[in-house]
């Protein structure tokens, strides 16, 4: 075989030989019960390369995520496993977090390793936020708070954090829905104030419940935070 | 064979030293040569850099810091205010005075150039109170850091 033909099967072999390690998803689901401070998951990934792959560290973008691998190595064809964690806290609605895996491997020196987090929401507030603007009528805007959970849920108190607005609550549909009216009592000062929402519920962070409110100057266009002030 | 192989070696070594010298006389005389350095990534229309911080406002801003507690606690930027995705509401509760009275421009950061943490913070910062003149740091506390170590 002469010198010229060596060269060219080296570079040939180099680009055929890659290692690759990959899931069989696009991204792991973790779905917690409402109720759940932590959910876990084992995963399993393979290497889809032709070459051996070293594991040289896991870093989460989340500190919220944590995870291992079984192993530091893994044959090609190899099938490995992983655990992960997720500590839930007051994450509501869907979210995606990922992990990187660093290899030796010079072609994919970074794995992906993808998550999405599904914890379904027990309350919902809409709007989060009533807004007045300054000079506004007093009129009175209202939220309406619905406990979408398996388990009803009562209103028990609501203590607002601004003696700048009178309101008052009703309950809608027994343990489901409940509607909140704010008032500004004047809406001459910038405001940015919540009402503090106290529930029944036996989970801890569902026990209190925030809505905001605010009074402020109407918004005028902001230029573009590159331009020249 | 050996000497095939030192032939070929000598060709490759040859072919690496004809193609270098066409770069530098490319750069050297070419009319329209290509600037040799990184080329900056525009900034977005809600980020600021520590520069503009700096030259702009002179540093007094209201920072935010949208990382995880555990890297606040390691290090933040000084007077830096807590703010982050895994506790918004109750972070966001105990700030509102400090929001009402602000007069300052408002910065957000995360850990460094790639994270987006800064960003969805500050979109639901002024989903739920209306902030005003706030925005993003491009590069995040790495940059801070760069900067405060100048």
């Amino acid at each position: 075989m002469s010198a010229n033909r060596i060269v060219i099967f080296l570079c040939l072999l180099t680009a055929f030989s890659r290692a690759e390690l990959s899931l069989d998803v696009p991204a792991i689901e973790l779905k917690p019960r409402p109720e759940d401070e932590e959910v876990e998951t084992v995963f399993k990934f393979r290497n889809k390369g032709k070459t051996t792959v070293k594991i040289l560290g896991l870093e989460s973008a989340c500190s919220c995520l944590s995870a291992e691998l079984n192993k530091a190595e893994y044959a090609p064809g190899e099938t490995g496993t992983g655990h992960a964690s997720f500590k839930v806290s007051t994450f509501v609605g869907r979210h995606e977090k990922f992990i990187t895996v660093s290899t030796d491997d010079p072609k994919q020196p970074e794995w992906q390793v993808n998550f999405v987090l599904d914890v379904p929401a027990v309350v919902d507030i809409k709007p989060k936020t009533l807004q007045w603007f300054i000079g506004d009528e007093k009129t009175a805007k209202s939220c309406l708070v619905r406990f979408t959970g398996d388990m009803p849920m009562k209103v028990l108190n609501i203590t607002p954090t601004r003696e700048n607005v009178e309101f008052d609550w009703k309950e809608i549909q027994e343990g489901r829905e409940y509607l909140i009216t704010v008032r500004p009592k004047t809406t001459q000062d910038v405001t940015m104030g919540a009402l503090k929402i106290e529930t029944n519920s036996s989970i801890a962070k569902y026990k209190y419940q925030l809505a905001f409110f605010s009074i402020s100057r109407k918004p005028e266009p902001t230029p573009p935070a590159s331009a020249k002030p | 064979m050996l000497t095939s192989m030192r032939h070929t070696a000598f060709q490759v070594a040859l072919l690496i030293l004809l193609s270098a010298a066409a770069a530098w006389a490319t750069l050297r005389w070419h009319p329209r040569a290509p600037a040799l350095y990184l080329v900056q990534e525009p900034l977005r229309e809600d980020e600021v850099t520590m520069k503009i911080i700096q030259e702009r406002w002179h540093d007094d801003v209201l920072w935010i810091d949208a990382r995880p507690q555990d890297a606040f606690d390691a290090g933040h930027v000084p007077g830096a205010l807590l703010l982050n995705e895994q506790a918004f509401e109750q972070q966001l509760f105990t700030y509102l005075d400090i929001l009402q009275k602000n007069t300052k421009p408002i910065v957000v950061y995360c850990s460094a150039a790639k994270c987006d943490a800064s960003r969805r913070i500050l979109e639901r910062l002024k989903q739920t109170l209306p902030i005003e003149n706030a925005h993003v740091l491009k590069g995040g506390w790495t940059a801070w850091q760069k900067a405060a170590a100048k």
